[in-house]
C-alpha cells in the first residue's frame, strides 16, 4: 500500500483535471442538508461535511430507476417488446464517502451480486465507480460505526482513504482503481512522497503510518455508542422471533420509511410499470418493509399484518437473519442515520443490544 | 444583548421547573388511573435515547409509571397512538392532541368513554431542527412577536406552528395536571394575518413562482410518509397511494406522484387539521408541509369561521349541511 500527501492548495485542481477522465459525485450542501449526487463542471465536493442525510447507496441504488421503456403502439416498431433503458456506465468517482458508507456497498453487494442473483444495473454501476474515501475525524453521537465491523477510518472499502492532516490530505491507496484516479487529478509523487515518510514544509520526517494510526485512534475514541451481536448469532430465529418485547419496542413505530430510505444498507425494492399513454417504463423503486404494502398478497392476506410484526422484521433482517445467512456481521455499518432522524426514537442501538443481551422465556 | 441572554436563562430554569412539576404530575396521575382502574393503559411520553429526543410509550403497569416524562420536546400527537384501540385509554393530552382526541370522537375513532385524557397545559414545544438550521427556514412577522410574552420558550425555538398556537390547553380532559396557562386573545383579523402568514404569502405569488416554489419544496421528499404516519387525521384502513387495485398514483419520486400525494393527503385535512405541526415534527427532510394544510385551514376559517377539534358539539364544515350557507349552489 502505499501513501501519497497532496496539498490542499492542489485539491481543487486535481478533482477537476480528473473529469477528463471520470464523471464526479460528491457531497453538496443543496439546502439545509447534504446529498451525494453528480456534481456540475467546477462544482466541487464539500469536504467539510459532516454526513449526508440520506446515504449514499442512490448512486448505485437510485429510489427510482429506470430499467425497460415500452411502446404499446401497434403502429411503433418493436411495439409491447421491453427495450433496455439507456444508461451511462462509463467511468466515475465518488469522492469525500465515508468509510461506513462505502462499506455498506459491499454489504448491499451480497445481495445485488451473488451466485443466485446478479442485479445488472447494480453491478454495472458498482463496477464503473471508484471510491475516494475521507476519513471522519470528528464522529457524531449518532455514529457507533466501530462496533459494526468497520469505523472512521476504515479502508477496506474504499479504493483510496483520504486523511485530513492539516494543509494535506494523506492518501491510502488501496486499489489500482484509485490509484488510476489520482493520476487522472495529477497526484501523483511529484506532490508527495511516497510509502512511508511524510515530509511536509519546515516539518521533521514523521512516520505516516503513525500519524494516521493516532489520527484514528483519536477519532475511534470519539465514539461512545456501542452495540453487541454477538450473542444474537446464538439464540435461535424463533426464539428472538417470538421474544416478548417486540410490542413494546414497536410501540412508538410510526411505521414511515424514514429508517429504511435513509439507511445505507436496505436494499429492499419493488418494480412497478408505469405507462402514460402508449408509453411506458419498468422501473425500480426502493421498497420499504414498514408498509403494509410491502407483503399484502394478491389475495388481500398479509403476512405482517400488525404494524409491530414490520418493526420486527427489519431488526430481525438487519440484526439476525443477514447474520445466519452471510456470516459477515450485522446488515448496518453504525451511520446513525436512522437514530437521527426517527421521528419516534425508535434506536436500533438499544434493539441490537435488547436482542443480544435480554434474557427471557 | 445581555438583556436577552439573562431572560432566556431564567425561561430556561422555569421550563425546567416546569417540566419536572408536570413529569411528577403524570407520573402521578398516571399511578392512580391505573390502580383505581379508571384505564388499563397510559399512553405518555418517555425519554428519548439522545437530547432532544422523546418517545411516546405505554404503561400498563402501575410500577413502571416513572418511565413517564414532559418536556418541550413531545413533538408527537398522542392522539396519533390511540386511534383504534379496543381498551380504555388514559392519554397524555396537550392542547393539540386533546383538539385530535376531539376530532376522533367526532369522527367516531374512539368514544369518550373510552378515553381518560390527562390534560397538559403546554407550553409550545422546540423545533427537532433548532440546533442544525444555520437560518430560520419559517415565515416571520413582526406583528407575530407581540406574543412573546405568552410563551417561556425563546420564539426562535419554537415550532412553527406553537408559535400562533390557539389552544394551549386541552379542549377536553378528565383532570389537569397544572393551572391553564395564558391562551393568547385574538381577533379574526389578527388570526389571518398571522397564523395564515406563510398561506397568503404563497397567495401573493405569480402563478410561476408558487408552481417553481412547491417544486423546490418537495423536491428533497422521499414519500417516507412519516408526515402522513405521524397525523392523527390518517387513518384510512388503505390509504390512496397504497391502493394497488387500481393504483391511483405511480410509487417513485417522479415530481407528479410526489405532489399527488402531498396535495391530496392535505385535502383530506381540511376542515380537521388541528395545526399540531406532527407532521412537520416527524419529517427528516424539514418539509415545511404544514403550508398545504394551512392552506386548507385557511379557507375553512373565513368561510366558516371553523377551526378543528375545539367542541364536540360542532361537526366538521364539510360534514354537515346548513340551511344558512353562504354559497347559492347549495341552498
Amino acid at each position: 500500500m502505499k501513501i501519497i500527501k497532496i496539498d490542499k492548495k492542489l485539491w481543487s485542481d486535481g478533482v477537476e483535471k480528473s473529469r477528463a477522465a471520470y464523471r464526479l459525485i460528491g457531497p453538496v450542501k443543496d439546502k439545509e442538508f447534504h446529498q451525494f449526487r453528480e456534481l456540475a463542471k467546477g462544482e466541487q465536493p464539500d469536504m467539510n461535511y459532516k454526513n449526508s442525510r440520506l446515504s449514499p447507496k442512490s448512486i448505485a441504488f437510485p429510489q427510482s430507476e429506470t430499467m425497460f421503456l415500452y411502446d404499446l403502439d401497434e403502429k411503433a416498431e418493436a411495439h409491447h417488446i421491453m427495450q433496455d433503458a439507456p444508461k451511462d456506465y462509463s467511468p466515475r468517482a465518488v469522492i469525500g464517502i465515508r468509510p461506513y458508507d462505502a462499506k455498506a456497498f459491499k454489504i448491499l453487494d451480497l445481495n445485488f451480486n451473488n451466485s443466485d442473483y446478479q442485479d445488472p444495473y447494480w453491478i454495472n454501476s458498482y463496477n464503473c465507480t471508484t471510491f475516494i474515501g475521507l476519513a471522519n475525524s470528528s464522529p457524531d453521537k449518532f455514529d457507533f460505526s466501530t462496533s459494526c465491523g468497520t469505523g472512521p477510518f476504515d479502508d477496506s472499502a474504499v479504493d483510496v482513504l483520504l486523511v485530513d492532516y492539516n494543509d494535506s490530505y494523506l492518501a491510502k491507496i488501496m486499489t489500482d482503481k484509485g490509484s488510476a484516479w489520482l493520476n487522472a487529478a495529477g497526484f501523483t509523487t511529484k506532490n508527495g512522497e511516497i510509502d512511508g515518510t511524510v515530509k511536509g514544509v519546515g516539518e521533521a520526517e514523521e512516520d505516516i503510518y503513525e500519524i494516521i494510526e493516532k489520527l484514528k485512534a483519536d477519532a475511534e475514541a470519539k465514539i461512545t455508542s456501542k452495540v453487541a451481536f454477538d450473542k444474537i448469532k446464538e439464540k435461535s430465529i424463533l426464539d428472538i422471533f417470538n421474544a416478548p418485547f417486540w410490542e413494546d419496542i414497536a410501540f412508538a413505530c410510526l411505521n414511515c420509511g424514514t429508517c429504511t430510505y435513509s439507511c445505507p444498507t436496505c436494499w429492499c425494492f419493488d418494480i412497478q410499470d408505469e405507462t402514460k399513454g402508449k408509453k411506458g417504463i419498468r422501473q425500480k423503486n426502493w421498497d420499504s418493509c414498514m408498509t403494509s404494502l410491502f407483503t399484502v398478497h394478491a389475495t388481500g392476506h398479509n403476512p405482517r399484518h400488525n404494524d409491530w410484526e414490520r418493526t420486527r422484521q427489519r431488526f430481525m433482517h438487519k440484526l439476525k437473519y443477514f447474520q445466519d445467512k452471510y456470516n459477515q456481521g450485522i446488515m448496518c455499518v453504525g451511520c446513525g442515520r436512522c437514530v437521527e432522524q426517527c421521528p419516534a426514537n425508535i434506536d436500533i442501538r438499544n434493539i441490537c443490544n435488547q436482542m443480544n443481551n435480554g434474557e427471557w422465556e | 444583548m445581555t438583556m436577552n441572554i439573562n431572560q432566556s436563562d431564567i425561561n430556561k430554569k422555569q421550563i425546567d421547573i416546569i417540566n419536572q412539576q408536570y413529569t411528577e404530575k403524570i407520573r402521578e396521575a398516571a399511578k392512580r388511573i391505573l390502580l383505581e382502574k379508571k384505564a388499563d393503559v397510559v399512553i405518555g411520553f418517555k425519554n428519548g435515547t439522545e437530547p432532544m429526543k422523546t418517545e411516546p410509550c405505554l404503561i400498563t403497569k402501575a410500577s413502571d409509571v416513572d418511565k413517564l416524562i414532559w418536556n418541550e420536546h413531545c413533538r408527537l400527537n398522542l392522539a396519533n397512538y390511540v386511534k383504534g384501540r379496543k381498551d380504555k385509554v388514559a392519554v397524555v393530552a396537550k392542547g393539540c392532541d386533546s383538539r385530535n382526541l376531539v376530532n376522533h370522537i367526532i369522527e367516531k375513532q374512539i368514544k369518550r368513554e373510552n378515553l381518560y385524557i390527562i390534560g397538559v397545559p403546554c407550553n409550545g414545544m422546540v423545533d427537532k431542527f433548532v440546533n442544525v438550521k444555520e437560518s430560520k427556514v419559517g415565515v416571520e412577522s413582526e406583528t407575530m412577536q407581540k406574543n412573546l410574552d405568552v410563551f417561556l420558550i425563546d420564539r426562535d425555538m419554537l415550532q412553527d406552528n406553537c408559535k400562533t398556537c390557539i389552544s394551549r390547553n386541552p379542549v377536553i380532559f378528565d383532570e389537569m395536571i397544572a393551572e391553564p396557562v395564558k391562551e393568547r386573545v385574538w381577533t379574526k383579523e389578527e388570526k389571518l394575518k398571522e397564523r395564515f402568514e406563510s398561506v397568503n404569502k404563497i397567495e401573493a405569488m405569480a402563478e410561476s413562482d408558487r408552481w417553481s416554489f412547491f417544486n423546490d419544496m418537495l423536491s428533497s421528499c422521499t414519500r417516507c410518509y412519516a408526515c402522513r404516519n405521524a397525523c392523527s387525521l390518517c387513518y384510512c384502513p388503505t390509504c390512496f397511494v397504497d391502493e394497488s387495485r387500481p393504483q391511483w398514483v405511480g410509487k417513485g419520486v417522479d415530481p407528479v406522484d410526489v405532489r399527488t400525494y402531498h396535495f391530496l393527503r392535505a385535502f383530506h385535512c381540511a376542515g380537521r387539521c388541528t395545526d399540531c405541526g406532527a407532521c412537520e415534527a416527524a419529517c427528516p427532510m424539514n418539509i415545511k408541509v404544514r403550508l398545504f394544510t394551512k392552506k386548507l385551514d385557511k379557507e375553512c376559517f373565513e368561510s366558516f369561521g371553523w377551526e378543528a377539534g375545539m367542541s364536540l358539539d360542532e361537526r366538521p364544515p364539510l360534514d354537515v349541511y346548513k340551511v344558512n350557507d353562504s354559497e347559492n349552489f347549495i341552498r
